[in-house]
């Protein structure tokens, strides 16, 4: 039986952030990712590009975790870990900030 | 089109200067020569406005927003004053107005334009005028400009002038060169000529990504789903503003979701008339 206490939870109470200065559509196999500060484009697989998306509306990184794993029917611990790695890539490319959720 | 226009005022060599600071500017671009002399620069000044050089064609200055150019024409450019500002100044004007450019050439068939997008030397050109002489309506030869107007993408025409390389010119019939329009001037190199080109904006419906390859034996289309290829295919790259890049981020984007975008592979061999061909049938 899966508890919360077997989910990553770095993040559980993060939220992630989209800076204005950062831009991103989806594209039919690709979400590109724009940074208007330093011109550099990224790419982002289409589960990637779901789950900036989710991130993005989503209170805090295990909201979107538990939204993600009802669409593509994963367990929440998965989805979460994997929202973890790609939060800690898209933050160290200043694509995301992370900071308390209120 | 569709209520912008540039406003162009010629003037001269040292007035135009006269009115540039070029300690508030910087370079953008720049090409030399073989022997290292510069050929051509375009810088932008800390206002926004874009100014440039070429030697033999003359100078522009862009004012900030593209609706006002400042022309001063070199002495020995007159035959390539015009090439110069449709094909190198104008298309920073649209861009600065609002209007995504693109490195293609486009004909409009049943309603809808259909793109070639290529470098220069492909036969981008040369295909879209084979189409033209096969019953297609000429749009664009070199720059298409594209914009999203109420949620569609619209392809607009371009300047009612053609150029092809020498060879291409050559090979057409006299009564295919006669079909195309008057000849404005030809030397070794090239051959522009009038065309007459549809009128009014249409839809884009298909973009087809050319290139030149060893790697197949017979012209090849395949989904072109790799959004550097729409990114990489902007005529216009001096303009980087925010606003911009963004804005030409969302239209490829809507460009990706609406129009049939197809890589053509097109081996050794294949003429441009052939192409041309094997595309229309191909519902390209």
């Amino acid at each position: 039986m899966q508890t919360e206490t077997t989910i990553d939870a770095r993040l559980s109470g993060v939220r992630a952030v989209v800076p204005a200065h950062v831009v991103y559509r989806a594209f039919p196999r690709e979400t590109v990712v724009l940074n208007l500060a330093t011109g550099l484009y990224h790419g982002l697989n289409p589960v990637a590009g779901d789950m900036l998306a989710a991130l993005e509306r989503s209170p805090t990184v295990l909201a979107a975790a538990k939204q993600l794993a009802g669409e593509y029917a994963e367990d929440v611990e998965r989805v979460m870990s994997d929202l973890v790695e790609l939060c800690d890539g898209l933050a160290q490319r200043g694509l995301i900030e992370l900071e308390a959720s209120s | 089109m569709d209520g912008r226009g540039v406003e162009y005022r010629d003037t001269t060599h040292d007035e135009l200067w006269a009115r540039w600071d070029a300690d508030h500017a910087r370079r953008l671009s720049y090409l030399r020569d073989a022997s290292g002399e510069l050929d051509f620069f375009l810088d932008r000044d800390d206002g926004g406005r874009y100014a440039l050089w070429a030697r033999s064609y003359g100078s522009c200055v862009i004012e900030a927003g593209g609706e006002a150019v400042l022309g001063a024409p070199a002495a020995e450019s007159d035959r390539h004053w015009q090439a110069f500002v449709i094909g190198q100044v104008l298309p920073i004007c649209a861009v600065l107005q609002g209007v995504e450019t693109f490195h293609a050439s486009a004909v409009v068939r049943d309603g809808g334009a259909t793109a070639f997008v290529a470098p220069s030397g492909v036969g981008k050109t040369s295909v879209a005028v084979h189409r033209a002489l096969a019953g297609a309506e000429m749009l664009t030869d070199d720059v298409l400009a594209v914009s999203l107007e109420r949620g569609a993408v619209m392809a607009h025409p371009g300047a009612p002038v053609a150029s092809l390389r020498g060879g291409e010119y050559e090979r057409l019939s006299i009564q295919e060169r006669v079909r195309l329009g008057p000849e404005r001037r030809r030397d070794d190199q090239r051959a522009s000529f009038d065309i007459e080109v549809h009128a009014e904006p249409v839809p884009l419906r298909a973009m087809c990504f050319l290139e030149r390859s060893t790697d197949v034996r017979g012209v090849r289309c395949t989904p072109a789903d790799d959004p550097r290829l729409l990114l990489g295919s902007s005529f216009v790259f001096v303009v980087q503003n925010s606003a911009r890049l963004e804005r030409q981020l969302s239209l490829c984007a809507v460009i990706a979701r609406r129009a049939n975008l197809v890589r053509v592979q097109i081996p050794p061999g294949i003429s441009a008339r052939a192409l041309a061909r094997e595309l229309e049938e191909a519902g390209l």
